[in-house]
């Protein structure tokens, strides 16, 4: 059923474009954020402007997910054989272990070295799983 | 009026004036992939560029399939193509378009598969899928590539 999204002349990059805009809310407001942590705006209240920017960067996985979900389910088969595909899978993975280990911890309150490594960790980590989908295409 | 108000208007109408040259490039969706055609003809332009490779070549005057067309062996590739199945239910176009524009893989695929750049002048022969209907520019996306006596998948990197 969802192979029908491919031969759609227009479905497939209609998903695609949804999953950049969701890919840009993303990045960008961790950027923001990571921002905040090393010390930018010192004038804004952290849990105002993590609240908002989390919130952001939270709408915009999901938003990517969703997108994702329905790309992947057009061709399973093909993107689980392409590595490309595979390891931004496990960037993800790592990128969610990232984030737990960051409020788990109470990176937010504490702002200290710490919390530092893990919001560039996090940059490193997003822009690697945005190279890796690009990639997919050029495997 | 505000500076901002004209700014904006500038993006928007610049941005709606681009949307002809939008149309200019076409996505992979629009190709009837239950349709595989065979071509084959000597190259008269190459452009051996991403984000993938584009291929003008000419038809004979009278093209026909191959007799040994379905017997042909078929390399491994990553991607699950049954490309067994395609070479038995390939067909010749039947619009009557000489020149065909070819669309092949990304370089980094095409590397992958080791194929030597193709020159203007060479012969090959591909399987591969047109738009729904025969419709539109005669614009063949590849599936299989045949060149200089060897076999070439391009949905994928070689398995």
């Amino acid at each position: 059923m969802f192979a029908a999204l491919k031969s759609h002349l227009w479905a497939y990059p209609a998903l695609e474009m949804v999953h950049i805009s969701g890919i840009a809310l993303l990045l960008g407001n961790l950027v923001l954020l990571e921002l905040r942590v090393f010390g930018m705006g010192a004038a804004l209240p952290v849990r105002d402007l993590a609240r908002l920017s989390l919130g952001l960067a939270l709408s915009g996985f999901v938003i990517a997910a969703v997108s994702g979900l329905l790309m992947f389910a057009s061709q399973p088969a093909e993107l689980l054989a392409n590595r490309a595909f595979t390891l931004k899978m496990l960037l993800l993975f790592t990128a969610a272990g990232n984030a737990a280990w960051f409020h788990g911890r109470g990176s937010l309150d504490k702002l200290d070295v710490w919390a530092r490594v893990q919001m560039a960790l996090s940059t490193l980590i997003w822009l690697a799983v945005l190279a890796c989908g690009r990639w997919i295409a050029y495997r | 009026m505000k500076r901002r108000d004209v700014i904006g208007a500038v993006c928007a109408v610049s941005g709606a004036s681009l949307m002809p040259f939008a149309r200019a490039h076409h996505g992979w969706s629009g190709f009837d992939q239950d349709r595989p055609i065979y071509l084959e003809g000597r190259v008269l332009k190459s452009l051996w560029q991403n984000p993938h490779v584009e291929l003008e070549i000419e038809l004979p005057a009278t093209l026909t399939l191959p007799a040994d067309l379905a017997q042909r062996a078929l390399p491994a590739q990553s991607a699950p193509v049954n490309g067994k199945a395609l070479l038995d239910k390939a067909v010749l176009p039947a619009r009557k378009d000489r020149r065909w524009e070819i669309e092949l893989a990304p370089l980094t695929r095409l590397q992958a598969w080791k194929v030597a750049e193709i020159k203007p002048g060479t012969q090959v022969s591909l399987l591969g899928f047109t738009f729904a209907g025969e419709k539109g520019d005669a614009v063949l996306r590849a599936e299989y590539l045949f060149v200089d006596g060897k076999v070439y998948g391009l949905r994928s990197s070689p398995a």
